[in-house]
């Protein structure tokens, strides 16, 4: 297993985001979290990334994530988007993405102030062809459009090669021919040998390319298994009453 | 050569025929050394607040424990002047260290208030001890002494002054483009995110602190050395803010505005004239506002739109 949860619970107050929830995400697959609008999924990424106090246990490969700090965890090979896209306006989608390469390239305070660069070209082409954004690159983050914005920041979480991505609506404001163009690239992204946890609004996108489910609602599992597993379970279909659930 | 390469020569050449063309009137070089010496404790101040977004009001502080180590060390301990100012450099460094660490948990307003008091608490130190001068001020610090050779006249200060501001303002440039550099931003711009990106906030944090504090020693220690008298009253809040006033208006988060910044505010009066000063005062606090209210870039904004313009004609 590339990541356990195991017992995860978060409280805010009174509230119980997540409430004992357990699921495992298999090496080189591609594991959905849905569901309803506040069932949780982003307080599990947080729980994933120490910005949320939790209980229960996190296991990374074997290792218990319960005392690495947050930015400790690009290096240890996980890395993540943001549902609300979170970007560095003022600098440029190079320097942007660059960002993500922080830990994983060295340098020091002497060396940067005398002017040494890192060369990071090779991975900043890669990433940036697989997501075709090249032509943006020396542009700064603030001039360019919502859907642009959404690929740099998927390049920022990729450059730095993680074993496990997680991804919060990667799909939520593009339009239908980026969606369809995003469906290729989580798929390659899966082939490049990355884990994917990914939480999507869009059926289309959940249902076609997962290998695994898990749903949640009000912080718990209510279902998991095969995409054709869960769109067919009853408690799915009664938590999403009222939403549309389209294969 | 491209154009911006060609702005660049000639603004050095100016910068260094101007003392020739002003040597009868070396009043006027004093102001431009003057000039200089704010420009490196604004350029720390940019450092700090425009690329890494934290807010110093002590920085006058640092300038005095700069300019009083380095005094000290050669007065009355006999330092030879270069050892002076890096032990100026190094303590200050170590002073910004420790205001660093509070800032890890303050911010925006907190924070201006916890330098503010360290400020206002080391000016009041200096003016308590006998070995700064205390309330008398520290008189007949002797000139720049470098491998022998003293700085004596405004228009060797000048060329010395000038070498060191370049040295520095490359040195910052480099600085703030670089990886560390690139954290300070992404720190300033969304920290919870660049945490996730896994910058270390807190080291980076404390960084920007301690470098700025360095340059302001740096700054505060050529002043003693420069302008030869140290009074605690000269380095209190009103010199931070003033400072903090400086770097604004000149455009945070550029490299020339701390320059542009400094220059406005000390020639803006003796343009305007001694008798109608308190115009320019007026005027400047205008500039603030309207910086920090519309042009986030300042007085650096002319430079800018100059650029863009030259990028589109060339
Ligand atoms: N930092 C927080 N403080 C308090 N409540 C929070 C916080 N983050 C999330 N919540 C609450 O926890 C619940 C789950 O939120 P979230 O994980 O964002 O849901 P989802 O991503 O599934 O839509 C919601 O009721 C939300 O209001
Ligand atoms: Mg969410």
């Amino acid at each position: 297993m590339i990541l356990q949860v195991k017992d995860l619970t978060v409280r805010f107050g009174g509230l119980v985001a997540v409430n004992k929830l357990s699921f495992d995400v298999k090496p080189s697959t591609i594991h959905g979290l849905i569901g309803p609008n506040g069932a949780g999924k982003t307080t599990v990424f947080n729980s994933i990334f120490k910005l949320v106090p939790y209980n229960g246990n996190l296991i990374y490969k074997n290792i218990d994530m319960g005392k690495y700090p947050t930015h400790s965890l690009v290096n240890m090979g996980i890395s993540r988007t943001f549902q609300n896209l979170s970007i560095f306006y003022s600098m440029t989608v190079k320097e942007n993405i660059l960002v993500g390469l922080h830990s994983k390239k060295s340098s020091n305070l002497i060396k940067d102030t005398l002017g040494y660069k890192i060369n990071s070209e090779k991975e900043l082409l890669e990433v940036s062809e697989l997501l075709n954004i090249l032509p943006y690159l020396s542009v700064y983050a603030m001039f360019l459009p919502f859907g642009i914005l959404k690929m740099v920041e998927l390049a920022r979480a990729l450059i730095s090669k993680p074993q496990l991505i997680l991804l919060d609506e990667p799909g939520a404001g593009l339009n239908p021919a980026e969606k369809e163009r995003l469906k290729e690239i989580i798929k390659r992204i899966k082939e490049m040998g990355i884990s994917v946890l990914m939480v999507e609004h869009d059926m289309g996108i959940i249902m076609n390319i997962s290998d695994e489910i898990t749903v949640m609602n009000f912080g718990e599992k209510i279902s998991a298994g095969t995409p054709e597993m869960v769109i067919h379970d009853l408690k799915v279909i009664e938590a999403y009453l009222g939403e549309e659930i389209h294969a | 050569m491209k154009k911006s390469t060609l702005i660049s020569l000639l603004l050095l050449a100016l910068s260094l025929v101007l003392p020739i063309v002003l040597s009868e009137r070396p009043s006027l070089i004093a102001y431009l050394n003057l000039i200089m010496i704010y420009a490196l404790s604004a350029q720390g101040l940019n450092l700090l607040l425009g690329y890494a977004g934290q807010v110093s009001l002590g920085h006058a502080a640092f300038m005095a424990i700069g300019g009083y180590t380095s005094a000290i060390l050669v007065m009355q301990f006999g330092f030879n002047n270069i050892f002076s100012i890096i032990s100026a450099i190094l303590l200050t460094g170590f002073c910004g260290l420790f205001v660093g660490f509070p800032s890890l948990r303050l911010s925006g307003f907190y924070l201006a208030i916890a330098t503010m008091a360290l400020g206002t608490a080391s000016a009041d130190i200096i003016k308590r001890l006998s070995i700064t001068g205390g309330d008398q001020g520290l008189r007949n610090i002797p000139p720049l002494n470098i491998f022998s050779y003293e700085f004596v006249s405004e228009i060797q200060k000048y060329y010395l002054l000038l070498i060191i501001l370049l040295i520095v303002f490359i040195l910052v440039k480099n600085l703030v483009n670089s990886r560390s550099g690139r954290a300070l931003r992404a720190i300033r711009d969304a920290e919870l995110t660049a945490e996730t990106m896994g910058i270390n906030i807190a080291y980076y944090k404390v960084v920007a602190f301690v470098i700025s504090s360095m340059i302001a020693g740096l700054s505060g220690a050529l002043y003693a050395h420069t302008i030869s008298y140290l009074h605690p009253v000269n380095f209190g809040l009103s010199f931070s803010i003033e400072l903090l006033a400086m770097t604004i208006v000149g455009g945070l988060a550029t490299i020339w505005g701390p320059l542009l910044g400094v220059l406005f505010w000390v020639f803006l009066p003796r343009i305007i004239g001694a008798r109608m000063e308190f115009l320019a005062t007026a005027f400047f606090g205008i500039m603030v506002i309207l910086s920090i209210r519309f042009f986030p870039r300042g007085l650096s904004e002319i430079i800018f739109r100059l650029e863009r313009k030259l990028k589109l004609y060339s």
